[in-house]
């Protein structure tokens, strides 16, 4: 049987511009106001912002790579609070609520909650794989 | 293809996009471990199906507002796993809209699988930009 830990620990991940071009670069998504800090003064920010999903991925990694691959997300509900600027650095948590079910938050250098929800989390079955084609 | 924008107003529910076609190749493993990390063994990481997913979701709906906001997220991974080299097929469909507070609220389904295996299921909530 899989232990649920009360925590998980955090994994930082510390953005940038080429962070920014190479997820711009993995998700096509190159709307400037992640990329081109003009446009994204334009839009009412001090500076470029980090993609949410690079955040959002962060939290998933850090379930993988916190529980050793043993634990898997099943199912996450999350909600963008604040935009975090290219050059933050970013911190992915998550802490047990009971049972499966964890808080998850990502928090920006400066103590903001840039992403925050919940998850539910599985163990992830080795036999559960794919099989190849 | 139309060079029609896809605007809040055209953007109708139930409305469906795609299929979409990710290979997860050289390229997308470079950039995905230019982030996060090197990649071990031959199955891909699960967030790289959900970067897969927002290239789906934003080369699906063309052309599309500047200025877009993602402000929320559902996932649900069927713990069906796909192998590096695959092609992940990604279906965009329109779940509902309103507006409040004279924003744009639009919520889209976005599912994903390999070879007819589902990987996962997402709901992307963006308010739109026009």
């Amino acid at each position: 049987m899989t232990d649920f830990p009360d925590t998980l620990p955090p994994l930082t991940l510390t953005s940038s511009a080429e962070t920014a071009r190479s997820y711009a670069a993995l998700t096509q998504d190159w709307n400037p106001i992640h990329l081109d800090p003009e446009f994204a003064a334009k839009a009412g920010f001090e500076r470029p912002i980090v993609h949410g999903t690079m955040a959002l991925n962060l939290l998933v990694e850090a379930v993988e790579k916190g529980s050793d691959g043993a634990l898997r997300i099943a199912d996450l509900d999350i909600r963008f609070a604040a935009p975090t600027w290219i050059g933050q650095a970013l911190t992915a948590q998550a802490t047990r609520e009971g049972g499966e079910t964890y808080a998850v938050s990502v928090t920006a250098d400066d103590g903001r909650v840039v992403m925050r929800g919940n998850a539910r989390l599985t163990p992830r079955n080795p036999d559960q794989r794919k099989p190849t084609e | 293809m139309s060079d029609e924008l896809w605007t809040f107003e055209r953007l109708a529910p139930g409305a469906k996009f795609g299929p979409v076609e990710v290979p997860l190749n050289g390229e997308r493993v470079e950039g995905w471990q230019g982030v996060y990390g090197p990649v071990a063994g031959d199955h891909a990481p699960d967030g790289l199906i959900v970067a897969g997913m927002m290239e789906a979701y934003i080369r699906a709906i063309q052309p599309r507002p500047k200025g877009n906001v993602h402000a929320a997220q559902k996932l649900s991974f069927t713990g069906q796993r796909a192998r590096l080299g695959e092609t992940v097929t990604y279906t965009v469909e329109v779940l509902s809209k309103e507006q409040k507070k004279g924003r744009n609220w639009i919520v889209f389904a976005i599912a994903a699988s390999a070879g007819g295996t589902p990987l996962l299921r997402g709901e992307v909530t963006a308010i739109w930009a026009a």
